[in-house]
């Protein structure tokens, strides 16, 4: 495959993984509760839909057809109370940690730059969820399941 | 390139120990070794591929340097105030994997001719740091602050220096190497985040 294919792909996959999670922060966000919590969603839920927008006009920028969003999404497990949501949230993180980390593979210049950066805010937006972290956001061929807990 | 690398490490190990400081250099010398044109290439030339290969090296030796150098605030950190020790461990394991990471596969003293010795002090580090964690040489907690929350902040500084800097050097890498920096950068970012919270859940 050519190398603007593979960032297309990319692209695209990113694309998706952004549609999933601004889907899934509005559970998030029905379920966290009052506080500092129900912000933080609401943060991370327009810091979702900007990167989306951004990646949409980003697959037009390379001649492609930004693909929809599905009408829903299954979520990974059920979200009845905060803790639950709370969860969810970090594993929408690492999701998207995983994307934006092959983004940077496929692409170069400004768009790898940009990959990089939303790789690390979905690092520390899954940190704060989380209370830790691995040592190798977005990477999950090294990540085998250990967390750093910091308490 | 080997020129702005350099700089970038320097800022990376601003106001470190001089060690600490000898050891980055000392990988910036493999990687002028390996990168530029020497006395030794000229005399003993080597197929393009394998120069591309060692230039490689040295690259990521140069890079694993800024994680020994955060490893090594870790551990005087730690070695100043053990009571942290508990909230620093896996930090200090991640940066310390991290390192390990980034250096080459296969780095022997002997793979470059001319390289041998600022190659082995390399090396050293490298088998330092394969010690299990907490078992490394005993570092002395000079220059770090006596105030254990200032240790902290200082230590969130280095690691956002740190990561800042992979940022910076994942731009020009190859794709494989580029997607492992912005990992790690993005790992020093989030270490910054854990390192200036409050270590309990209700304090916050």
């Amino acid at each position: 495959m050519k190398r603007p294919d593979r960032a297309l792909e990319a692209v695209q996959a990113a694309l998706g993984a952004e549609h999933a999670a601004v889907y899934a922060y509005g559970v998030v966000g029905s379920r966290v509760g009052e506080g500092p919590r129900e912000a933080e969603a609401r943060t991370a839920y327009a810091a979702h839909r900007a990167r989306r927008d951004a990646l949409a006009r980003t697959v037009r920028d390379l001649g492609g057809t930004p693909d929809a969003a599905a009408p829903a999404y299954a979520l990974p497990f059920p979200v009845p109370d905060a803790a639950a949501a709370e969860r969810l949230a970090a594993v929408l993180e690492d999701r998207v940690a995983g994307v934006y980390s092959d983004l940077v593979r496929a692409a170069e210049g400004p768009l790898r730059t940009e990959a990089a950066r939303a790789l690390r805010e979905a690092a520390v937006r899954a940190v704060r969820w989380r209370g830790s972290g691995v040592a190798f956001p977005g990477l999950a061929e090294r990540t085998r399941n250990r967390r750093h807990r910091q308490r | 390139m080997i020129k702005h690398k350099e700089t970038g490490v320097g800022r990376t190990g601003e106001g470190h120990a001089g060690a600490t400081r000898r050891r980055v250099l000392a990988a910036g010398a493999v990687a002028a070794v390996a990168g530029c044109s020497s006395p030794a290439r000229e005399s003993n030339p080597l197929p393009a591929g394998i120069q591309e290969i060692r230039a490689e090296e040295a690259r990521r030796q140069l890079l694993a340097a800024h994680s020994t150098v955060l490893r090594e605030r870790y551990d005087a950190v730690i070695a100043r105030h053990p009571q942290l020790a508990g909230r620093l461990g896996a930090l200090r394991a991640a940066v310390a994997e991290h390192e390990q990471a980034l250096l080459p596969g296969d780095v022997r003293p002997t793979a470059s001719p001319s390289g041998t010795a600022p190659a082995s002090g390399v090396t050293a580090s490298k088998a330092a740091s394969a010690s299990p964690s907490g078992a490394a040489a005993p570092v002395s907690g000079s220059g770090v602050p006596a105030d254990p929350d200032t240790a902290l902040k200082d230590l969130a500084a280095a690691e956002r220096r740190t990561s800042d800097s992979f940022a910076e050097a994942l731009v020009e890498a190859e794709p494989e190497l580029a997607r492992l920096l912005a990992s790690i950068a993005a790992a020093g970012a989030a270490h910054a985040y854990l390192l200036t919270q409050a270590p309990a859940e209700g304090a916050r």
